[in-house]
């Protein structure tokens, strides 16, 4: 099982222009300690400043060499699929061909509200979406006109699909996509028992579970997000253990673990544990 | 006047899978030659492949230190403003406040049709995006919802949007000259900057098809 790095991304309490450097910093150290991937997440309307997904890969595209970089999740539905398209594609082609696509209907309403977005709708769009994406990649009409793909990117980076347990979506996973992302901030462990199951009965090849939050000193805030998680190595060093051979045993391919003070020294003993 | 360079984002001549390494490499040698400014450009539905902006923009925030970062000109009314507050906001916090935002309506219809965009609207819509972006920089309320500003760059972004409201870029009230203008002799070419100059534009961009920087580079000194 690979083990990638996901780097939430949010304004600390640095002075201001420092910003940059940390992200750049952080992201080189983790391609530096051999970690095989970069993901970063997606949120706009849910009261606290963050970046865009993509804006922010573009920064990463330079600032590192081999790395994967990836979306997990990029929430289709909120945006228009042809300019996301030419986004995306950007972002293959300033990566060299590095950018790991996670894809999802997105399931926050208030990202949806803020956008003015129809959240009642977002599986079908999501759907339609991925459709239009591909056609555009690959050159096809779309609307009557043409997104040229850039040489080298066409037909669209690996897309991994989001989703919980629901066993039309999985399958689809398995079948058109390059992945599978499960989510371990809100999945219980017979969710992903069945989510893995309906995934491999379809074929699937690449079963990723994503934003396992790791604080092995065991002392998550109040309230917070590693407290609240339902999959996470938030707990001793020899539960960690356990629950990460727990991870691996249920037969998933990769695994992104997301240290909320960036401590990438407790990353490298998580992934030893392995 | 200013002298800032404009970059053509295209596929190499020779098939490149790093396109990123020659667009860092130029951008790095235009700041190492004292240029102030690093603009691109947006088209989409052309006919030849093209990099999004404000992605391109985010890549060279890393490459560079110093030099302003701009879009000559970012078409609005083709996204949706909140989005794009979102993304605009996005990069002026990685490039420390650098970002230099061009907006325009847009002027060519093809980008419009393959978006499903309104282009006889699009002055209208353009007003109206940048009302509704300066209210989701500014933390107010859109939607009923609000788009969290990075702190620092609350009122940065705000500062930096340029407006082209002309149709024809070549009257655009943003200073922007065809890369076309500048081919001919240098003893005209000095003529021409100077007549640029002499109609009060604060600066210029200049854009070499083939990346050469040492004609840009004679070019300012014309001035």
């Amino acid at each position: 099982m690979r083990l990638s790095v996901v780097t939430f991304m949010r304004p600390d309490p640095e002075p201001r222009g420092r910003a940059l450097s940390r992200v750049v910093d952080y992201a080189r150290q983790i391609e530096r300690r051999g970690f095989p991937g970069i993901w970063v997440t997606d949120s706009l309307g849910r009261g606290r400043p963050t970046l865009d997904p993509l804006v922010a890969l573009g920064a990463l595209s330079v600032a590192t060499q081999r790395v994967e970089l990836g979306t997990a999740v990029l929430q289709v539905s909120l945006r228009h699929p042809i300019e996301l398209a030419h986004r995306v594609q950007s972002v293959q082609a300033l990566s060299g061909g590095r950018l790991r696509l996670g894809v999802g209907s997105g399931s926050t309403r208030a990202d949806f509200d803020l956008l003015g977005a129809d959240y009642d709708q977002r599986f079908r769009t999501l759907m339609r979406s991925l459709e239009i994406m591909r056609r555009a990649w690959s050159g096809e009409e779309v609307n009557g006109g043409v997104l040229s793909p850039w040489p080298g990117c066409e037909g669209g980076p690996p897309v991994l699909l989001g989703a919980w347990r629901n066993p039309r979506w999985i399958a689809y996973a398995a079948r058109k996509c390059a992945g599978w992302i499960a989510s371990g901030l809100y999945s219980s462990w017979d969710d992903l028992e069945t989510g893995m199951r309906l995934y491999r009965e379809a074929g699937g090849q690449n079963a990723v579970l994503a934003n396992v939050l790791v604080d092995l000193s065991n002392t998550p805030e109040p309230g917070s997000l590693a407290e609240r998680a339902t999959i996470s190595l938030v707990c001793s060093p020899d539960e960690a253990r356990v629950r990460l051979k727990r991870i691996d045993q249920l037969g998933f391919d990769e695994v992104l673990v997301v240290s909320p003070g960036g401590a990438l020294d407790e990353l490298e003993r998580v992934r030893d544990f392995l | 006047m200013k002298v800032s360079v404009q970059i053509r984002v295209s596929p190499g001549v020779i098939s490149d899978d790093r396109p990123m390494r020659r667009i860092a490499d130029y951008a790095r040698r235009i700041e190492a030659a004292g240029f102030p400014g690093i603009w691109v450009g947006d088209s989409l539905g052309r006919g030849r492949p093209t990099l999004d902006p404000l992605t391109t923009l985010a890549s060279l925030c890393s490459a560079t230190d110093q030099v302003e970062l701009g879009i000559a000109v970012l078409q609005v009314p083709l996204r949706h403003p909140v989005e794009l507050a979102h993304r605009v906001q996005s990069v002026q916090m990685l490039s420390r406040n650098r970002l230099r935002l061009g907006v325009g309506s847009g002027s060519t219809r093809a980008d419009f049709e393959l978006l499903g965009g309104d282009y006889d609207r699009r002055f209208r819509t353009l007003m109206s995006s940048l009302d509704t972006m300066r209210a989701g920089w500014a933390g107010q309320s859109v939607n009923g919802g609000a788009l969290s500003p990075w702190p620092g760059c609350e009122n940065a972004v705000l500062a930096n949007v340029a407006i082209d409201l002309a149709e024809r870029p070549e009257s655009a009230s943003l200073a922007q000259v065809a890369s076309v203008s500048l081919i001919c002799s240098p003893d005209e070419a000095r003529r021409r900057l100077r007549r640029v100059a002499g109609l009060g534009f604060d600066e210029i961009l200049l854009v070499s098809q083939t990346n050469s920087l040492e004609e840009i580079e004679r070019a300012r000194d014309f001035l």
